[in-house]
């Protein structure tokens, strides 16, 4: 009886060093990525395909954390090339709006909105796919292959298939729950919930929201 | 007390004759660059600034850059004289104009980058005099009234600087005379 309690309470103290541990890196770790994470560079969809010497409207918001940015410059650009079509920035509401007349190229543009700060700030919009063609009445130089769905092409983001646990390992596991002791296993559980609500909590309270800073100086 | 523990005062006093003329010039408020500013203090749930805070903190941060160029030659004026004069003295320091342009930068930086920029700058146009100086030396002690400082303070927007746009349109916020008293010290 007295090993067997020993040995609950050496598998405890473990499991709350190891708990320890883990809550310290999570919470350390990423606080700065969390941050920018919850930056959001909005770029609404553009059309697929539009005529040469036509405005195209380009549109989106700056958010962090749901709330609008305002008087952040964002730049449009074209992923192939690299080259910025043109800046702007965000309004009041977070909102930005740019237009520019198209120019016809024999492959489709791939366009994207970048923040353009002197910080490193890793936001960036999605990328879309946009045709120009030339004005109708005029040849056109047969374009290269077509992508066809711009979105799912550009912003192919790979899907992971492997699912969870294969029959073996489920009975493995299965035989190391008859061996861990229903105390200990409950303790796992109310370490685990502790540190999910921990975390949960700093990232509540860790705050994301711009901070305004003033200098002054003589020129 | 030596001569430089004269700039707080001075420091303080300025402080309420330049706020007063920047929050009593409405169109300021007006101006595109304060509204944004104004906006960037409410994203980051700075919910109480207004624009009378805002104009606190510009004056704050332009009397932390101007006074002590603005003051320092009536200082330095003070200091000469007294030690030349080794009996009881009345003077008034040379009257120092001086043209400073401060900036004051509004930097919105989220996790420590700075993503957005708004800069003022200012033109502070000054007449300073300190006046009705009295020094006593008796034996080894030297006591002095530094009487008042007199004069005026004019300043005025030189250009503004947001991230959509330069703009260099001078803009007068206006002058102002003032008189106030300077303390009494035992050197």
């Amino acid at each position: 009886m007295m090993i067997g309690v020993f040995k609950i309470l050496k598998k405890s103290v473990s499991v709350i060093t190891l708990s320890s541990v883990i809550f310290f890196l999570v919470i350390t770790s990423n606080d700065e990525q969390k941050a920018w994470s919850q930056l959001v560079l909005d770029l609404r969809p553009l059309p697929s395909s539009i005529e040469e010497g036509q405005v195209l409207e380009f549109s989106g918001s700056v958010t962090l954390e749901g709330q609008p940015l305002s008087g952040l410059t964002v730049v449009i650009k074209d992923a192939i090339t690299g080259q910025p079509i043109g800046p702007t920035v965000s309004d009041s509401n977070g909102e930005f709006h740019f237009n520019w007349i198209t120019i016809y190229q024999n492959e489709p543009y791939e366009f994207f909105a970048e923040l353009s700060t002197s910080g490193a700030v890793p936001a960036r919009s999605e990328t879309y796919e946009v045709t120009v063609t030339p004005p109708v009445g005029e040849e056109t130089t047969p374009a290269p292959e077509s992508r066809t769905d711009s979105d799912s092409e550009v912003n192919s983001n790979p899907t992971s298939e492997e699912t969870g646990t294969t029959p073996e390992t489920s009975s493995e596991f299965q035989g190391e729950a008859n061996y861990i002791n229903p105390d200990l296993f409950l303790l796992i559980t109310v370490l685990v919930g502790a540190a999910a609500a921990y975390v949960i909590y700093k990232s509540r309270r860790h705050t994301a929201r711009p901070v305004i800073e003033i200098r002054g100086g003589l020129d | 007390m030596s001569l430089d523990e004269l700039i707080p005062v001075i420091k303080k006093e300025l402080f309420q004759v330049l706020e007063q003329t920047i929050t009593n010039k409405q169109d300021v408020v007006k101006l595109e660059a304060v509204s944004t500013t104004l906006n960037w203090y409410k994203e980051a749930a700075e919910q109480n600034m207004d624009f009378s805070n805002l104009s606190n903190k510009i004056a704050n941060t332009i009397i932390d850059n101007v006074v002590e160029p603005m003051v320092e030659p009536l200082l330095e004026d003070i200091q000469l004289k007294i030690e030349n004069d080794r009996a009881e003295v009345r003077f008034n320091t040379s009257p120092f104009k001086s043209e400073l342009r401060p900036y004051v930068e509004f930097v919105k930086k989220i996790n420590n980058a700075d993503v957005a920029k708004i800069k003022i700058k200012f033109q502070i146009n000054s007449d300073l005099q300190i006046r009705d100086i009295q020094v006593k030396h008796v034996e080894k002690n030297t006591t002095i009234n530094f009487g008042n400082l007199e004069g005026f303070i004019g300043i005025s927007i030189i250009n503004i600087n947001t991230p959509l746009a330069d703009y260099e349109d001078s803009i007068s916020l206006g002058s102002k005379g003032f008189s106030f008293p300077l303390p009494s010290v035992n050197l």
